[in-house]
């Protein structure tokens, strides 16, 4: 995959496409940075939590300054201050939306139930999903194109209790979360350009290797398979 | 080095980490890097690494690991040395070609936080004494 090319005409767009960021964690706060900056998108970041002490050597957008505040609105000040113009809207809870009328949903949830839930509601909303998680030293991010490509069903079929882990559980190194954050903002930025990004992208620190991979969309998945 | 309450509660990630742990973390405070002006992706690399607890110090006289730029590796190529870090000049080309600053910033992002990660990794020794990464954003390899 190619760096995110943005078209200038997408950056000059004067309405917006809005995009919906679920998660102002390690994964949430490169992914909002880096769409603020080449502003293509209106941002509505969503997020129930506030800045622990724990949370500053993955979240980069806080300080110690931050610590007790809410999430989303430190993550949108600060935003603001780097990317002047951004607009930056701000949800203090973490749910499932009762309507994903939005142009995109990027999910930096760390909760595996709640990504299929947000999987499932994109499928039948026929909205595009960048889907992303980190755990340990490794992390995946997915690209899904309702109807298009694979969706997390198709490729990890239903949570399992070893995907139920934690960063809380079994610790993640603080840098991965901006790794996979980048590429996920590139794969935003892709599909808001209206390319394609490959479907899936992996990466093990571990091995040192990190690699696409091609999923095919499953007729028998329960998300997005043909009805028989 | 023990690593006291505040300490603890700031890297728990780290600590319940089975690559790091507690004494993983202590050497990590203990480890002083410099990091050369010319160095690519120089900004997320210096936060990535004090953001997991390493001192980042502006003279190479006090510093315990260097990383420096290099000429002599092929591009896309970051040679790794025991306690020193060779990093070689990264084909931002494409990125050039683009229009909007911030798609040099995704990569740019994503280089500086691999390498954090893999300089954390060498610290702690879990990379062999010298090695090489082939980076093409976004994906890279090990070369032993």
């Amino acid at each position: 995959m190619s760096p995110i090319v943005v078209k200038r005409e997408l950056s000059r767009r004067a309405e917006k496409p809005r995009v919906l960021v679920i998660g102002a964690g390690g994964l949430g706060c490169p992914i909002v940075e880096l769409l603020a900056r080449v502003h293509v998108c209106e941002l509505v970041l969503a997020d129930g939590d506030v800045v622990d002490r724990s949370n500053l050597p993955r979240q980069w957008l806080y300080g110690d300054k931050d610590v007790g505040k809410a999430k989303t609105a430190a993550a949108a000040a600060r935003v603001r201050d780097l990317a002047p113009g951004a607009k930056v809207e701000t949800r203090g809870v973490f749910r499932l939306p009762d309507r994903l009328d939005f142009a995109l949903v990027i999910d930096g949830t760390d909760d595996v139930d709640f990504k299929f839930a947000l999987n499932d509601a994109a499928i039948a909303a026929r909205v595009p999903l960048v889907s992303g998680g980190v755990v340990g030293l490794v992390g995946y991010a997915l690209s899904v194109r309702p109807g298009q490509s694979a969706c997390l069903r198709c490729v990890f079929e239903a949570p399992t209790d070893e995907m139920r882990k934690t960063c809380r559980d079994a610790g993640v190194l603080a840098p991965l979360p901006s790794i996979v954050g980048s590429v996920m903002a590139a794969m935003a930025a892709r599909t808001l350009a209206g390319e394609a990004p490959e479907a899936m992208w992996s990466i093990d620190l571990g091995l040192s290797q990190a690699r696409p991979s091609r999923w095919q969309r499953r007729d028998d998945c329960p998300a997005c398979g043909r009805p028989s | 080095m023990i690593l006291d309450d505040k300490e603890l509660e700031l890297f728990a990630r780290h600590v319940s980490l089975k690559e790091i742990g507690a004494p993983g973390q202590a050497r990590l405070l203990d480890t002083r890097v410099f990091v050369a002006d010319d160095v690519p992706a120089r900004e997320a690399l210096v936060v990535g690494l004090a953001r997991s607890g390493v001192e980042i110090v502006g003279d190479e006289v006090t510093a315990t690991w260097r990383v420096e730029a290099s000429e002599l590796s092929p591009p896309g190529v970051v040679d790794f040395g025991s306690g020193q870090v060779d990093v070689g000049p990264f084909d931002f080309a494409l990125a050039n070609r683009l229009e909007a600053s911030g798609a040099v910033a995704t990569k740019e992002r994503w280089l500086g936080a691999l390498l954090a990660c893999e300089i954390v990794l060498a610290i702690l020794g879990h990379r062999p004494p010298t090695f090489s990464l082939v980076c093409d954003f976004p994906d890279y390899r090990r070369q032993s």
